[in-house]
């Protein structure tokens, strides 16, 4: 991002009523945020706005929030594991147990990766693929159609 | 009544649900395949669920996850139009055991009509005229030439596995008898599972004359009139028309009120149709669909009852809002079904519609899921739309009809429109005189 677009960027989020911006492009981040909120506007002199902009390397692990995450969906290694059958999503067996997988967890193929209800059966959904789990995306108990998007998982090197 | 909707259906039909829910004030949920993701029905839905892949085996069939759907998005009906799981009587069941209403008649009026050879048994002992015919008979030629003599020739031979006029044989005399019964062996033996053999009087040149029937949960009972679905290719209606121009005032009466005999004796609930063969004054039962029907919106439009929504009504334990006294018949409809096929063979084809201009106007209503720059997808049947007039009688809506398929534009496919514009110019048609064969001699006919 050069400096006439961070002009305009800032423009924009000076002119908008959003409180915290975070845009990750081509390698670099930008995370826009406003100080304490003041009262009305026009006349008051502008929020104090933080910018802080570094790049970021290309095979980072952690997602924050706002990334834009198309080149993690496209990339090459990459799998997107969706439903195969339409229930409620879970992350555990029952309520009380621990999550069948966490984010940056490594998952075999054919083990469990969730649990979807459908008419109140409880299928334990496995995984077709090995690799290392980069996102979930329903949430616990979210409902869940065929073909949904559930996992990203990046494809270990040896499949 | 219902909060919340979930359409076991697809193209026009799952339209059609859609829109009498709005009119109810009930929300809906469009199930769907992968095919059809930005198909109209999913559009007109509140929410849509993703079934399965294309194939209907694996999407509009899959139960399990059309129920899951439905639980899911919280609906506590599922309405299963026509098709698909509308006749299965376990799919009913299943919606609810897992405390959703089905939108239809009971499992066990599915099931009753759903063995066609048992209902014709029933109906039989019930008094009401079926198609003199034999019990399944393996091989004993002796016993079936008796038979036949016994019902009067013409008969006609069928294998028990056949269907859609495959192993079937019409003996005319008795000296063909023998031989015939060989052939029809032959067949049964080479292409069915069983050769299993009966016998049927054979009706020369009947109509199909078909009787709509309401039954609430309540014990009200209430007949719609009759549709005139004789015009059929290979068994597959084509057009249809109310009322038949042949039945008169006495013997829709006398149809009418055998209809909801056979209704009542079954404790039929909900909407449903009971099919007769006609000739010569004379009718016989034939099989009795339990469920809404292709053809519905002729009968709604010569009696202005919205079938559809009284389907939802009586489901939700309403009793019906008219009796018989009160229906009204009013002009006369035709249906014309728009196949995207071949007009010349019926061959289905799919496409990609570019440019779409829908009939309008007096007396034109078109019932269709079609939408400009959207496929049609090859996994389906090829009905596209339902062209259905009203006129001030059957002259006034033949001229309609006309009218409407010649305004119809569709670039991107092929459609059998061509087809119905010779139909409507044929005397025999305009005459009303027509019997089942009447499309297959035609066409026969014209690629002598």
């Amino acid at each position: 991002m050069n400096l006439s677009d961070l002009r305009k960027l800032l423009r924009l989020f000076e002119n908008s009523e959003i409180d915290e911006l975070e845009i990750e492009q081509d390698g670099s981040r930008v995370r826009l945020k406003r100080g304490s909120p003041s009262g009305p506007p026009s006349q008051e002199p502008p929020d104090p706005i933080e910018v802080t902009s570094r790049p970021v390397s290309s095979d980072s692990e952690a997602l924050a929030p706002g990334t834009m995450e198309d080149d993690l969906e496209t990339s090459p290694n990459n799998r997107i594991f969706s439903s195969p059958i339409v229930g409620t999503f879970y992350r555990a067996s029952t309520p009380k147990s621990e999550p069948y997988i966490r984010v940056g967890q490594t998952i075999h193929q054919g083990e469990n990766l969730c649990v979807i209800e459908a008419m109140k059966v409880m299928n334990e959904i496995e995984s077709d693929i090995s690799g290392k789990v980069i996102k979930i995306y329903p949430d616990n108990g979210d409902p869940v159609e065929y073909g949904e998007p559930l996992f990203l998982i990046e494809i270990s090197p040896t499949e | 009544m219902f909060n919340r909707i979930l359409v076991a259906n697809r193209g026009e039909i799952a339209v059609r649900i859609i829109r009498a829910c709005k009119e109810l004030g009930i929300k809906t949920v469009a199930i769907h395949s992968e095919a059809d993701e930005n198909a109209l029905h999913v559009r007109f839905a509140d929410r849509s669920v993703c079934v399965g892949p294309p194939p209907s085996i694996r999407s509009y069939l899959n139960v399990p996850h059309i129920i899951s759907a439905a639980e899911i998005t919280d609906c506590d009906a599922i309405h299963p139009g026509y098709g698909f799981l509308a006749e299965n009587a376990e799919f009913a069941e299943m919606c609810e055991s897992s405390r959703i209403r089905f939108i239809g008649p009971t499992p066990d009026n599915i099931r009753m009509m759903g063995n066609k050879a048992r209902a014709r048994r029933a109906m039989d002992e019930l008094g009401i005229p079926v198609i003199q015919g034999s019990e399944e008979i393996v091989g004993h030629v002796d016993e079936l030439a008796d038979q036949a003599k016994k019902i009067g020739y013409p008969v006609v031979l069928k294998a028990s596995s056949g269907g859609g006029g495959h192993g079937m044989r019409v003996v005319r005399n008795p000296e063909d008898f023998r031989n015939l019964f060989k052939i029809v062996s032959a067949e049964a033996a080479a292409s069915f599972k069983d050769s299993l053999i009966y016998l049927e009087k054979y009706i020369e040149n009947p109509k199909h004359v078909e009787i709509q029937i309401l039954a609430d949960s309540q014990g009200n009972l209430v007949h719609l009139g009759e549709r005139d679905c004789s015009i059929q290719r290979r068994h597959q209606k084509l057009v249809e028309e109310a009322p038949c121009i042949d039945l008169g005032e006495d013997l829709r009466k006398e149809m009418g009120e055998c209809a909801l005999a056979i209704a009542r004796d079954i404790q039929y609930e909900n909407v449903g149709t009971v099919e007769f063969l006609f000739q010569d004054g004379k009718y016989y039962f034939m099989e009795m669909n339990t469920r809404i029907q292709v053809e519905h919106p002729v009968t709604e439009m010569v009696t202005g009852i919205d079938l559809v929504k009284e389907q939802i009504k009586i489901t939700a334990g309403q009793p019906l809002s008219f009796s018989q006294e009160s229906v009204r018949f009013q002009g006369h409809s035709i249906e014309c079904r728009v196949n995207s096929e071949e007009p010349d063979n019926f061959q289905p084809v799919s496409g990609y519609i570019t440019d779409l201009h829908i009939p309008g106007g007096p007396g034109i209503r078109v019932d269709t899921a079609l939408l400009a720059n959207s496929k049609i997808p090859p996994y389906y049947d090829s009905l596209i739309a339902k062209v259905i007039v009203h006129g001030m009688d059957r002259e006034d809506a033949i001229v309609k009809m006309k009218r409407a398929l010649n305004e119809f534009h569709i670039d991107g496919t092929k459609t059998i429109i061509p087809f119905y514009l010779r139909l409507l110019d044929h005397p025999d048609f305009i005459a009303g005189h027509y019997s089942t064969h009447f499309v297959d001699d035609m066409i026969g006919g014209l690629t002598d």
